[in-house]
């Protein structure tokens, strides 16, 4: 057998898996939260950028889907390897201690994975339909006309609403325990350790998803409490497409 | 009983090579029609079973542990000798083989010690290649540390767990040949009697210790490689498992048992805290590279050791012997601690024990040198002990550890029985009346990896290949034997559990077999062992049954062996009418209290050879010849 | 000083188990665990009762064959030590003291607190080791290694295969077992001519036996009696992935 093909038999093979797949979506979520983050620079300067995406990064329209494919992709092989190792994992613990285990080293987010990961899927599935498709127009979910040009308002008005916006707020929670883990986790996996990457992969641990999950939260907190700062000068030209 | 040493005559420095020359081999090609058993999977075992299965024949490999990685050598600490003389210190194969005669007080072969010291170099090869991580200076070139008994540095370590990984570099091997199918693993099964077939050893009958299943072997030789049986003290420094009863049994299938004896008290372990303990720890013997031996000067003072000043003080080793001071022969330095206590000078109250103190090695090389050579053994004394002793000196006794004696085997490593083979701590052969630090690793893979694969083939080589005819009458009668004594302990269904008896087996070889033998307390012994015998036999308790897992039918098994075995290691010291390295026996000293050899008596091994259930064992004499190493006496002064 | 102690009573892999209480059972300070449950079988043996089973043989720390989840923790209350160091000092007077068998699907239990870890030999037969025939090897001293790589190697070679690894990971995960071997010998000169193909042969077995995979809880650092760190797991999966890609035999 290659080394190739022993390695994605192996248990290993689905780490790796979930490792590259892990990282491939954290490269998106670091983008896609700096992009959020253009809330802050007003509506313009956010629904340019939205636009930029939509074009396909300004290069070609199909490129958006193609990213969206990769994404998908990537989204499903974790989650393949994900189920088949939690399988594994189970199975080879079929007895649990009767007397409980103690944990000693790990923590409530490496724990929590599974739980998390099911909250993320069912939240992508939400905030697709909620500011992607605008599936909830004119529904208390989205209290306004979801805009196909208005990505600003859209945001805005959609996470402003409180019970939305604490789904937002309770879903980047998970987003930052999945990191939290998932990012040393998946670096480990791929091997990073020793003098450079050792210290690195600590502080990546910590800044990737306190940036990602931490920029998402002031965002929705912002959208709830702090709409006024946000729109204090609505741009009519975006009320209508131009 | 027959005892021809087949030692070669002649030059000793080419001894070894022309028996090579003169033996029998067995052709490449028919190596994989032999089978041979090898019991016991420590250094000398593994190292066997593995090289035997390189060279082709099939090997089956025993152990009563769960896996043989976890064979008794696995606790060796302190190094591995040979005579490398990387040092440039002055070191040859001609020193350490003198030095082993010597520190045995010439009571050892010397062809065999010879070849010991001639392989010695090729053991450090052989384990380097196979990943055994020695401890490397900063030029990475190997480190030497210094041993007592010698006046070079010699000793190879691998920080304090040097036979765990000396072991592992053997249980790696043996692996590889499992892997390959050369070898058949059998572990949790213990070896309960060799067969013999038309007096050659041609198999061995076990029980799985997993399912009670009692099984009979065949084979074209037998191997024991089955360890020391130090356990006959009850307290000791051996592992829990460590046992006689392989040992036992091929002697009374015929096997002679020499210099039983000569069993070694080592000084530095951690002293007896309690009644509950159920074994000692060493701390290694290279702590006294560095450490100072000492006892205050006035008996029963009990001050911290801290407020004890300097003048007050006595650093016993350092002024009673000079040249070696604290690195004195094991035997020496016992014997001089036990005086110590006896005289009054005892550091633990109630109890006994000396000081062995870092205070100035640590002032002197300075904290973190001091922890990078010994950092895991004070860790470990500190874990049992509670005392840290970078803090305060440790607190240390002497404590039953090595047997010197064991199966009597010739040159080529065969006992008295054909065909029978016992290497490592099991047979007598290389350490004489007392063995060196750092020697025991040394002839365990010494016998295992380069001598006994050779010899074997000059038995195996006249013998017809494929010998498997387990339902021989031999086998029915050993199977039978080996069950009766099973159930025969099942039956007594008494009140008291092996491990209580064994305790006191311990108690009562330890007081008239110990440190210091008397003829009185050696009587006491032998009349004390039977009437303990007689009363296991009546009120040992061994619940559960025999086709079944069942610890305490193991443990009973073995403890009854002991109250055997204690009785010939009792009469041999009786007999043995002289003090020589670990014998001491009181009536034979020198004024200054050293041990005086008889020379014109007891320049021999003496070898035990069984006589039938009930009557008295005869003894047999191999007399030896020092051509070499005239035998003086032992001075470390 | 009187403890409770709960101890997990299981006549065979495949038999239910329960837990069998011995109350006021009489213990002093200095007493090591394994010295206690020597007295607890002592008394049920002078009761003709059948003892707890359990293996040790060094008590000292490194043969490795001792070891069992204390109240949740393999080996006990206390880091890097084995079950057979842990001292009753440890307890306070009253304590109920909760005793199980390592839990994993590779290692069954055979009895009581005794389980079959003849998986680990059978991963290390797969691989775990240099091929050196004996008597061909040059002299020691001609290949000279750097003391850090030699005390790196020490490092993982300190492995004692008690298993208590896979015992405190969530899931029963071999990982920290295979990388100390494969840190020990790969981090050699002489381990290096099979370095990836041990390392792939032994994570091969390693999953045919059974054991979970590494999540990274680093639960077995933690109950590693040799301190053994999760750093070898990097490495091994380094190994592998530089295998897989053929980086290793260029
Ligand atoms: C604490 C300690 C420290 C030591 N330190 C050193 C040191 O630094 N340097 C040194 O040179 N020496 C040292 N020694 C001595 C040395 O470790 C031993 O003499 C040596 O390891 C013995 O190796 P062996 O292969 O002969 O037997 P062992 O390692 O004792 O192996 C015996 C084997 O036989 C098997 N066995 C026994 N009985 C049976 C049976 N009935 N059925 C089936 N299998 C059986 C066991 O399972 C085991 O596999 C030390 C000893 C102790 C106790
Ligand atoms: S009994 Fe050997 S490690 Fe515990």
């Amino acid at each position: 057998m290659s080394a190739l093909t022993s390695l994605v038999r192996s248990t290993i093979g689905k780490k790796v898996v979930m490792g590259l797949t892990g990282l491939i979506m954290v490269g998106w979520l670091v983008l896609h939260t700096t992009g959020n983050l253009l809330i802050f620079a007003g509506q313009d300067a956010f629904n340019h950028y939205a636009h930029f995406i939509q074009s396909g990064f300004g290069v070609e329209p199909q490129l958006l889907w193609l990213m969206r494919i990769a994404l998908v992709i990537a989204v499903g092989a974790h989650i393949w390897a994900a189920v088949g190792l939690t399988a594994r994992n189970r199975s080879a613990r079929p007895v649990a201690y009767a007397g409980g285990r103690k944990d000693a080293a790990t923590t409530y987010a490496a724990r929590f994975m599974m739980g998390a990961g099911v909250v993320l899927l069912l939240y992508v599935a939400f905030h697709l339909a909620h500011l992607t498709v605008g599936a909830f127009s004119d529904h208390p979910v989205m209290p306004t006309t979801f805009s196909k040009v208005d990505a600003y308002a859209n945001l805005v008005h959609g996470v402003g609403v409180p019970f939305v916006g604490a789904l937002y707020i309770l879903a980047n929670l998970a987003l930052g325990a999945h990191l939290y883990h998932g990012v040393g986790s998946g670096l480990q996996t791929l091997g990073a350790d020793g003098p450079t990457w050792t210290p690195l992969k600590a502080r990546l641990t910590l800044w990737v998803p306190l940036f990602i999950a931490g920029g998402n939260l002031v965002i929705a907190l912002t959208c709830m409490f702090g709409v006024g700062v946000l729109i204090d000068a609505p741009d009519p030209a975006w009320v209508s497409p131009h | 009983m027959k005892l021809d040493s087949r030692a070669p005559d002649g030059p000793i420095e080419t001894a070894w090579d022309r028996h090579r020359q003169a033996i029998r081999l067995v052709n490449p090609a028919n190596k994989r029609k032999y089978h041979v058993i090898v019991v016991g999977t420590g250094l000398a075992g593994a190292s066997a079973a593995a090289t035997l299965a390189q060279l082709g024949y099939n090997v089956s490999s025993f152990c009563f542990q769960d896996s043989p990685r976890r064979a008794h050598s696995i606790a060796a600490q302190g190094g591995i000798n040979a005579a490398k003389n990387y040092q440039n210190d002055g070191d040859s194969v001609f020193r350490l083989f003198y030095d082993t005669v010597k520190g045995g007080d010439f009571r050892a072969r010397e062809q065999n010690v010879y070849r010991l010291a001639q392989v010695s170099v090729n053991i450090i090869d052989q384990c380097v290649a196979q990943g055994v991580p020695f401890a490397r200076d900063y030029g990475g070139l190997l480190a030497n540390r210094s041993f007592g008994g010698a006046l070079v540095s010699r000793t190879f370590y691998a920080r304090g767990q040097t036979g765990q990984q000396l072991l592992l570099g053997a249980y790696q091997a043996l692996s590889e040949q499992v892997g390959a199918g050369k070898v058949k693993l059998h572990s949790r099964t213990e070896l309960l009697d060799v067969v013999l077939v038309d007096g050659k050893a041609k198999g061995i009958i076990t029980r799985d210790l997993v399912t009670g299943e009692v099984k009979r072997w065949a084979a074209d030789a037998v191997v024991l490689a089955t360890g020391g049986y130090g356990n006959v003290f009850y307290l000791s420094t051996n592992a829990k498992g460590c046992n006689v009863t392989a040992t036992w049994r091929a002697y009374k299938k015929g096997a002679g048992f020499a210099n039983p004896c000569f069993t070694q008290i080592h000084p530095t372990c951690i002293p007896v805290m309690g009644e509950h303990q159920s074994k000692l720890t060493l701390m290694s013997e290279s702590l006294r590279n560095d450490g100072r031996v000492w006892v205050p000067k006035q008996p029963g003072d009990m001050r911290r050791p801290r407020d004890i000043p300097e003048a007050e003080r006595d650093y016993y080793l350092e002024r009673i012997y000079p040249t070696f001071g604290n690195l004195v022969p094991r035997d020496v330095a016992s014997r001089a601690a036990k005086r110590m206590v006896d005289e009054g000078h005892s550091v633990v109250a109630g109890g006994a024990g000396v000081y062995l103190d870092f205070r100035d090695a640590i002032k002197r090389l300075g904290h973190d040198v001091v922890s990078d050579r010994y950092g895991n053994l004070f860790d470990m004394y500190e874990r049992i002990t509670g005392d840290s002793p970078y803090e305060t000196p440790m607190r240390i006794y002497p404590a039953s550890h090595y047997t010197m004696g064991g199966l009597w085997v010739d040159y080529n490593l065969m006992t008295s029985v054909s065909g029978l083979y016992a290497i490592g701590e099991a047979n007598f052969s290389d350490h004489g009346a007392n063995r060196l630090g750092a020697s025991a690793l040394m002839q365990g893979l010494a016998d295992g990896y380069f001598v006994l694969p050779y010899t074997i083939g000059d038995f195996l080589a006249g013998e017809k290949a494929g010998f498997n005819d387990t339902a021989h009458a031999a086998f029915d009668e050993a199977e039978r034997n080996v069950k009766g004594q099973v159930d025969r302990l099942l039956g007594i269904k008494g009140k008291t559990s092996a491990d209580v008896f064994h305790r006191r087996l311990g108690k009562i070889v330890w007081d008239g077999c110990g440190m210091a033998r008397t003829k009185e307390s050696l009587g006491k012994a032998l009349t004390e062992i039977p009437a303990l015998r007689e009363e296991f036999w009546s009120d040992v308790s061994v619940p559960g049954t025999g086709a079944d897992l069942n610890q305490s039918l193991e443990r009973a098994g073995r403890v009854a062996d002991f109250l055997e075995f204690a009785e010939v290691l009792c009469r041999d010291a009786l007999t043995r009418e002289e003090s020589c390295g670990g014998h001491f026996r009181e009536e034979h000293q020198h004024p200054d209290g050293e041990a005086r050899r008889d020379d014109v008596n007891f320049q021999h091994g003496a070898v035990w050879g069984y006589e039938g259930e009930g009557n008295a064992p005869t003894r047999h004499t191999e007399p030896l010849d020092f051509r070499y190493v005239h035998p003086s006496t032992r001075s470390y002064k | 000083m009187k403890v409770n102690l709960r101890i997990w009573r299981q006549k065979g892999p495949d038999a239910p188990g329960a837990f069998q209480d011995f109350s006021g059972v009489e213990v002093v300070p200095e007493m090591s665990f394994l010295e206690m449950l020597d007295e607890v079988n002592r008394d049920l043996e002078a009761k003709g009762q059948e003892p707890v089973v359990f293996d040790s043989d060094c008590r000292e720390g490194i043969c490795g064959s001792c070891g069992a989840v204390v109240d949740g923790t393999a080996h006990g209350p206390g880091r890097q030590q084995t079950l057979c160091q842990l001292h009753m000092r440890s307890f306070q007077d009253g304590d109920t003291i909760t005793v199980e068998p390592w839990r994993a699907a590779a290692f069954p239990v055979v009895r009581d607190l005794m389980v079959d870890r003849s998986a680990f030999d059978r991963i290390i037969q797969a691989g775990g080791y240099v091929t050196a025939r004996t008597g061909s090897a040059p002299d020691a001293n001609a290949v000279p290694i750097g003391k850090p790589e030699a005390d790196a190697a020490f490092d993982a070679a300190t492995c004692i295969g008690c298993g208590a690894c896979v015992a405190a990971c969530p899931n029963a995960s071999a990982m920290l077992f295979v990388s100390a071997k494969s840190g020990h010998l790969g981090l050699l000169p002489q381990g290096q001519p099979q370095r990836y193909s041990r390392a792939e042969a032994m994570v091969q077995t390693m999953d045919g036996e059974g054991f979970g995979g590494c999540s990274n809880h680093g639960e077995c650092e933690a109950a590693c009696p040799k301190g053994i760190g999760v750093s070898y797991i990097a490495r091994l999966n380094r190994d592998l992935l530089r295998a897989a890609s053929g980086a290793a035999s260029k």
